[in-house]
């Protein structure tokens, strides 16, 4: 009744819809879209950013402003065209990009005369903020004296900088020139446990190691990537009357019962 | 033959069928794609590398277009020059349906503005899903779950962020009325940290808990035969099982007493003397159809009866002895009662340590007084209330309630009826975590 070549369509074809669900199945058990879920925070520097541009998520070309503070007294450079900088005295806003790791350079630092240390900042996601307010909210990134002290004597640092949730947040008052932050143990992933508590923004990585000024050194500064100077954060810009136009009237809501 | 025809189209159509079902497999669960030529744009070192603005209002999502950068999620990687246009396609599409994107407020493009979900519709440049509310600490109206009033003015179901105001109105109700909901720009951001180093794999060798001895002497003690013997005791098991009892149990004068009413229900009048001095064996079927008579008979002998009326109803039928005790009459007056309720920020951005002053303006824009005025808001744990800072423009008390969650509720209670058309104000300053 069928011939061999029926037989060989029906195989082929069972086959193909057995790929076919297959495939389906798996899909169903992708992590949400927004987890950092297959990612670890001590992967190479740039690897976690440029997947989270894959995903669709922010904006690529957007400079998103980032204020990096060291303790007081130290300086802070930032590696561009090749070389880094001039020094800023403690505090340097720029506009970074996401997913580029970004090459900086800290010298003069309190109690450890003579040391240079050169962390790395790497952008995860950005802000939307109201127009006219994105340098009024940088992403912080606070460097301490205690982690540049662990830093140089051998201690690598990893710091995920996340923006934390509002409906469920540490009741702190917080400080304008601390960032809280916890530690978590040597098996846990930092970048894993920033996504239980909100959104993953950076990832700051120290460690003690100082570049050879060779031809290697663009590998260690990452082709320098683009940076946008801003300007220091100001006070909030909104004029009065958008203010009186952000009033909502009450809304129409019935009564109970 | 036509067997064969038929069987022929049938697996023509299950093929066809399967390669259907490959190719919409194949292209849902295609990964999206990303132009090579972004990821070499984004570290082009013959780009300018640094460009100083001085200006706040600079844009920062201008340097995509400087850069050659096209993100392309889900679209199938193309040539350059198709691609070219593909976005030149993309952007005049944008151009060309204004009307599906929001407007943004004081003149900005709709692609530039960057603030709060003013409308409803719109969402940041950039992503595909819901707006990003993480950035916000949102106060006033009644979210999740909708409050609740009693008549004992205890409140249920209010949560974090709720701001209402609950009165009477002089029908003896109790209305509730929400707030407007403010969304404050405020994002904080906290870290975790990890170590790593000689310093931690120094605590992971420790080794000492291996040389622990095995002592097995307590374990050949521990089974011995006595004591098995002592546990096992059968003869509690006989003692507890007593079937006198069940016996004992069965009064069997009372029950031939009610097999006997049950007879005579039955249009056979009962003799006294002979049921009393019969003996009847009395059988399980008939012990069940006994309970169902007399539960039948309880039910008949309760009286219902119309205990209040209202108007001037009169009862259609009277069943029973029980007579009318009370008798109420209301008076229901024309017209409505409504709070109107604001509640405003005096900045809609804060930094973590910020002062933010709220005012609460309420009036009575019904047509009626109402009285019992209760403004309570729970703020959010993000803000904390400064004491001594609040105010009411009318003689109210006030209350800071503390919560489990180390949060506050704010309640203020005004005293005095509101009259038609009045109007009051109550404003507090928090500072925010």
């Amino acid at each position: 009744m069928i011939s061999s070549l029926q037989k060989i369509t029906i195989a082929t074809t069972v086959c193909f819809l057995w790929l076919t669900a297959d495939s389906l199945r798996a899909q169903q058990f992708r992590p949400a879209p927004n987890a950092h879920y297959p990612n670890h925070a001590l992967m190479p520097p740039g690897q976690i950013g440029s997947q989270m541009l894959l995903r669709g998520g922010p904006v690529p070309g957007y400079f998103q402003p980032t204020q990096i503070r060291c303790p007081q007294g130290g300086s802070i450079a930032i590696a561009t065209n090749g070389k880094f900088a001039g020094g800023n005295p403690s505090v340097l806003n720029a506009g970074l990009l996401i997913g580029s790791p970004y090459r900086f350079k800290i010298t003069e630092i309190p109690g450890l005369p003579g040391v240079e240390l050169y962390p790395t900042v790497e952008l995860l996601d950005r802000l939307y903020p109201p127009a006219g307010l994105e340098t009024r909210f940088p992403i912080p990134i606070h460097l301490t004296a205690q982690e540049l002290r662990m830093a140089a004597q051998g201690l690598f640092v990893t710091r995920v900088i996340y923006l934390e949730d509002p409906t469920n947040p540490v009741v702190i008052q917080d400080q304008a020139d601390r960032q809280r932050f916890f530690d978590v143990r040597f098996n846990e992933d930092p970048l894993r446990v920033a996504d239980q508590l909100g959104r993953p923004m950076a990832i700051l990585r120290i460690g003690s190691k100082q570049p050879r000024m060779d031809r290697q050194t663009g590998r260690f500064i990452f082709s320098s990537p683009p940076v946008r100077s801003i300007m220091p954060p100001q006070q909030s810009s909104i004029p009065a009357d958008r203010l009186k136009k952000a009033i909502i009237s009450t809304p129409s809501i019935g009564r109970l019962r | 033959m036509l067997r064969i025809t038929t069987s022929q189209n049938l697996l023509r159509s299950i093929v066809v069928g399967g390669l259907l079902c490959m190719l919409s497999a194949c292209s849902s669960t295609q990964s999206p794609s990303f132009d090579r030529d972004s990821l070499t744009g984004l570290q082009n070192p013959a780009l300018p590398s640094v460009v100083t603005v001085g200006d706040t209002s600079l844009d920062l999502t201008q340097s995509a277009n400087q850069l050659n950068i096209s993100h392309t999620p889900n679209q199938p990687v193309m040539p350059p020059i198709q691609q070219v246009n593909h976005v030149q396609h993309l952007q005049q599409a944008q151009q060309q349906t204004p009307a599906t994107v929001a407007p943004g407020p004081s003149g900005l493009p709709p692609q530039a503005y960057t603030g709060p979900p003013q409308i409803a519709q719109w969402t940041p440049p950039g992503i595909s899903g819901p707006f990003p509310e993480d950035e916000y600490v949102f106060q006033g109206g009644d979210g999740y779950q909708l409050t609740n009033v009693a008549q004992d003015f205890s409140i249920d179901n209010l949560d974090e962020e709720d701001t209402i105001a609950h009165f009477h109105t002089l029908d003896g109700d109790i209305q509730i009325e929400r707030t407007n909901r403010i969304p404050i720009y405020a994002p904080r951001f906290a870290s975790v940290r990890r170590l790593d180093g000689l310093n931690q794999y120094r605590h992971q060798d420790h080794v000492y808990a291996v040389d622990s001895p095995l002592a097995i002497d307590g374990t050949t003690q521990k089974l011995g035969q006595e004591q098995v013997k002592q546990q096992v005791s059968s003869q509690r098991n006989i003692s507890t099982r007593a079937s006198a009892l069940y016996r004992e149990n069965q009064k069997l004068r009372d029950m031939a007493h009610q097999v006997a009413s049950l007879e005579g229900s039955q249009m056979v009048k009962p003799q006294v003397g002979d049921l009393l001095n019969t003996k009847v064996n009395i059988q399980n079927s008939q012990e069940a159809q006994l309970s169902i008579q007399q539960q039948t008979a309880l039910a008949q002998t309760d009286e219902e009866t119309v205990k209040e009326y209202a108007y001037d109803l009169l009862p259609y039928k009277i069943l029973g002895n029980n007579k009318i005790q009370t008798n109420y009459h209301y008076e229901i007056a024309e017209g409505n009662s409504r709070l109107d309720i604001k509640k405003v920020s005096s900045k809609q951005d804060a930094l973590p340590g910020e002062l933010l002053e709220f005012t609460i303006t309420f009036r009575n824009t019904g047509d009626k007084a109402i009285g019992n005025v209760t403004i309570v808001d729970h703020l959010s744990r993000r803000l904390a209330y400064l004491e001594d800072s609040q105010n009411c423009t009318v003689d109210s008390e006030f209350f800071v309630n503390p919560t489990g969650k180390d949060s506050a509720i704010l309640r203020w209670e005004i005293t005095e009826p509101m009259e038609v058309g009045q109007s009051a104000q109550v404003t507090f300053t928090c500072r925010v975590r």
